[in-house]
């Protein structure tokens, strides 16, 4: 506008001395056009909308496609919008998508673009910037930009076929060895009646087919629930492998928590560490539940939760919960080292009436003098650093 | 539906930009040729070149295509320069066999043998004047491609990038400032063939030049702005890697089309005519201030002159003098207009008057706009001895403008409210009894006995059912008990039931409401 205010002005000039109608046309003219520019130009913009849709969780390796839909919800035609979405790096080859468009009245334009995720988090899409401007450039451009979404992609979780956790917890749904858990409801056999055995556990059909009397025998069974424990504090992971440490933890967990639902046992989980969506940043405690749904928010916790220096030192943390946790609950805690402060909470557990397993992602210097420690306390441990040591879970 | 998209560097719509770009420079020179030969007519009255306009044009055509040939052949400067001159003189070797065309193959034969005895009579008065026109035509047409040609390059290599889009804007304000230049030249030149130039010897009558030719000029002016501002976009979108919409191009001619004939239209009906200057409308708008508050003055003071009469004379006090004669208002005399101007009618003054509020709120904005977008001028301002006042007064005035409107809304709310107040139970509010279902008569009826039994002093209490209610009315109106144990079922079954409710029950339900009003009215209410 700047360009032209001079010419404008000796035209209003002119206009005014020589009382001349084309001069003062013309004037009306220019100035008027770029006032209809500018108001032009705000209104397409108001009357934009957009939307995304997609599938907004994934697993790794799937690929997202994203459908953009821009609209003129107006009657007045957009000239050229420009759509800027920006994507995170480590979803798309490209840091952002972008277009230039035109929009008739009440049009609609749809796109898609592909995101590729290839490391779990939680990722903003967007946000959607659009700017447009006049058609003859005599205004500077007007912009706004729409709200982001996001995408959740789940940690790699490796399928376990065996995984031996123990457990204290009585007349379940899993086959057991101990005898102390047998299940009524599960008749694996008959006998002869010797004497002791209770009338009850008589099976009268079978004592009359078989002419004498037959007890039935009870296949032991036992719940698991199991609660998981993650550490993610960074003071207890050697610095050198943190962060391949950390995100190893994740796989582990994710992993155990599939297998103990997919065996239709509760699993529930605690999370030592920092949760960028919330205002405190503490991951939320998810109770032991059954079922796929819960699953799933156990692994869209597990896909956002990061390494902090703010978190509670475990063995605290562990006595903290304790008290919260029923009789016979499985701890499997996931940390990066052992001391004997852990050492010691997880006897306390024991002796509450829980049971625990401790995994060491983080290679420990002297690990064996750490076993016979902690298999003294009658629990188990492993040393896993990376996904081929899972492996002992899946023959 | 997914919108077709393509790269930058397609050829679609650089091609239609191109075309359309072009078409535009050769009418623009068009109408530029117009007034010029407008204004040689001007010169000399018996001489008219209005055929030439056509030639004109193809001579501007001409020269754009060939600039941007010149430009796909990529010749060096001398061969360049050769292909350039040789185009001139065939144009201007054309132009003279085009006029022989108008005056006839004759002339040419007569002509011959005198351009072999004298060459100068070649380039006599008609063919030096178009031959002259014909250069400026195709120089200024070819300044045109070449503003437009780099403006449109292709995507250059990053390196260049910074020093390429520096010359784009550069080549966009050069083609605003060819275009406004010329056109101020055409205004003159419009505003000199419309004038009386006897002062400088020239006694020819004023020619009315059309105002489409300069206005499509401006037009179509506009129209190539808009086009070189696309190119430059496209220039940044094709650097920035984005996607185009195939159809931009052509749409944006379209809307670009488009909204300068909505303007152009909105524009031919502002008033461009004013009878007063901007000083006679200010002093014709105070006298007529001025005119209102006499009046206004005087009517109150009349109003009190009444009132006192009428007090002394209550007091029995009667005044000898005689009565006050009636003072006409003295009228407000007409504003001092200049000698030998007549009156003026009070249309003409409104038309004028709007006229300059449109036109001076048009100026303003425009400068303030302009002062809102150099800091520099505005900082300037601030310093100046008389801003601050002017900036308080201006605050003060808009703030008490301000607060006179909110005084405004807030009584006039204030009165809404008290007329809805005073609403309330007011008996103006008709309901149509006949209109209600059988079943909303029936519960019409029985809240019309809670109301009128309220009112004699029988209310309902909040924690009671009807058939509570129905107790305590039958123990004081035991002679309407029927009525009541009557009415409170007939409510019962219509408030809670879902079978359909009949007109004849609700006939007799308004009869029993009938007779428990009349009780109602009988009885006295409780102390």
């Amino acid at each position: 506008m700047q360009d032209y205010l001079p010419f404008l002005f000796i035209l209003a000039l002119l206009a005014v001395f020589l009382r001349d109608d084309t001069i003062l046309t013309l004037f009306y003219l220019l100035t008027g056009v770029y006032f209809a520019g500018r108001w032009w130009r705000d209104r397409s913009l108001k009357a934009v909308s957009f939307k995304r849709q997609y599938e907004d969780r994934a697993f790794l390796g799937e690929a997202v496609v994203v459908r953009l839909e821009v609209a003129n919800t107006a009657w007045l035609p957009v000239v050229w919008l420009r759509l800027h979405d920006s994507l995170p790096v480590e979803l798309a080859a490209h840091r952002f998508f972008q277009r230039v468009v035109t929009l008739g009245p009440h049009e609609r334009q749809h796109f898609e673009y592909a995101l590729h995720p290839y490391k779990r988090g939680y990722y903003r899409i967007g946000p959607l910037m659009l700017s447009t401007g006049d058609v003859l450039g005599l205004s500077e451009e007007a912009d706004c930009q729409g709200a982001p979404d996001f995408l959740t992609v789940y940690p790699q979780i490796v399928p376990l076929t065996s995984l031996n956790l123990p457990s204290r917890a009585p007349l379940g749904t899993l086959r057991h060895t101990q005898p102390i858990f047998e299940d009524p409801t599960r008749v694996m056999g008959k006998r002869d009646y010797v004497s002791g055995d209770s009338l009850r556990r008589v099976d009268w059909k079978a004592t009359a087919a078989a002419g004498r009397l037959q007890v039935k025998l009870f296949e032991p069974s036992i719940a698991l629930e199991t609660l998981i424990f993650l550490n993610l504090n960074s003071e207890d992971y050697d610095s050198r492998s943190r962060y391949d440490a950390t995100e190893f933890a994740i796989v582990v967990a994710a992993s155990v928590a599939a297998w103990v639902a997919g065996k239709k046992q509760s699993v529930g989980m605690l999370v030592n560490g920092a949760d960028p969506l919330d205002e405190n940043r503490r991951p939320p405690a998810l109770p032991a539940r059954k079922g796929r749904h819960h699953l799933m928010r156990l692994l869209d916790v597990l896909a956002r939760v990061q390494l902090t220096e703010q978190a509670l030192p475990l063995p605290q943390r562990l006595r903290q919960e304790l008290v919260n946790l029923p009789w016979g609950t499985t701890l499997v805690i996931i940390t990066g080292m052992a001391d004997e402060a852990l050492l010691e909470a997880l006897f306390q557990a024991r002796r509450a009436g829980l049971e625990a397993v401790l995994i060491l992602t983080s290679p420990v210097p002297g690990f064996e003098r750490v076993r016979e420690r902690v298999e003294h306390f009658g629990f188990q441990v492993y040393e896993l650093t990376k996904v081929p040591d899972l492996d002992i879970w899946r023959r | 539906m997914s919108q077709d998209v393509q790269p930058a560097s397609s050829s679609v719509n650089e091609r239609l930009s191109a075309v359309v770009s072009s078409g535009i420079v050769a009418v623009m020179m068009t109408c530029a040729a117009i007034v010029v030969l407008h204004l040689g007519q001007r010169l000399v009255p018996t001489w008219n070149g209005a055929y030439l306009a056509g030639a004109f044009f193809l001579v501007a055509l001409e020269s754009v295509i060939s600039t941007r040939l010149g430009h796909k052949l990529e010749l060096s400067v001398w061969p360049w320069a050769a292909y350039r001159a040789t185009e001139l003189i065939l144009l201007l070797a054309a132009l003279k066999l085009f006029l022989y065309t108008h005056s006839g193959l004759a002339q040419l034969l007569a002509d011959l043998p005198r351009w072999q005895q004298d060459l100068n009579t070649f380039f006599e008065g008609e063919y030096l004047f178009a031959g002259v026109l014909l250069i400026l035509c195709w120089v200024e047409s070819w300044m045109f491609a070449q503003t437009l040609l780099e403006m449109e390059s292709p995507a250059i290599p990053l390196e260049r990038e910074a020093l390429m889009e520096g010359g784009r804007q550069a080549a966009r304000r050069r083609l605003a400032s060819h275009v406004f230049i010329l056109g101020a030249v055409l205004v003159m030149a419009a505003g000199i063939l419309r004038s009386n130039l006897n002062l400088v010897g020239i006694t020819s009558p004023a020619l009315q030049v059309s105002l489409v030719t300069v206005l499509l000029y401006f037009v179509l002016g506009l129209i190539l702005l808009s086009q070189g501002h696309l190119a430059v976009l496209r220039a940044v979108w094709s650097l920035e890697q984005v996607e185009i919409s195939r159809n931009m191009a052509l749409r944006w001619t379209m809307y670009s089309i488009a909204m300068l004939l909505v303007v152009g239209l909105a524009v031919s009906l502002l008033p461009t005519r004013y009878s007063l200057g901007l000083l006679g409308v200010l002093s014709y708008l105070i006298n007529a201030i001025m005119f209102a508050a006499f009046y206004c003055i005087m009517f109150f003071t009349t109003l009190l002159a009444v009132l006192w009469a009428w007090l002394t004379s209550l007091l029995g006090i009667r005044e000898q003098t005689p009565p006050v004669p009636s003072v006409a208002p003295t009228a407000i005399p007409p504003q001092a207009m200049p000698p030998a101007v007549a009156p003026v009618p009070w249309l003409d003054a409104l038309k004028s008057l709007f006229f300059w509020a449109v036109f001076l709120g048009v100026l303003g904005y425009s400068l303030y706009y302009y002062a809102s977008q150099r800091k520099e001028v505005m900082a300037l301002l601030r310093r100046l001895p008389f801003w601050r006042w002017l900036a308080r007064g201006w605050r003060a005035l808009w703030s008490s403008v301000k607060g006179l409107n909110q005084s405004l809304v807030s009584a006039v709310q204030a009165g809404l409210r008290r007329l809805r107040a005073t609403g309330g139970d007011a008996p103006w509010q008709y309901l149509n009894v006949r209109r209600l279902s059988p079943r909303e008569r029936v519960r019409f009826f029985y809240l019309a006995l809670l109301r009128r039994a309220g009112e004699s002093g029988l209310p309902r209490r909040p924690d009671e059912t009807p058939y509570e209610y129905e107790s305590d009315l039958a123990v004081a109106l035991p002679e309407a008990d029927p009525e009541v144990a009557a009415l409170t079922d007939a409510y019962i079954e219509a408030r809670y039931s879902q079978h359909a409710i009949s007109a004849h029950l609700a006939g007799t339900v308004r009869k029993q409401w009938e007779r428990l009003r009349r009780a109602l009215r009988q009885r006295q209410p409780k102390a």
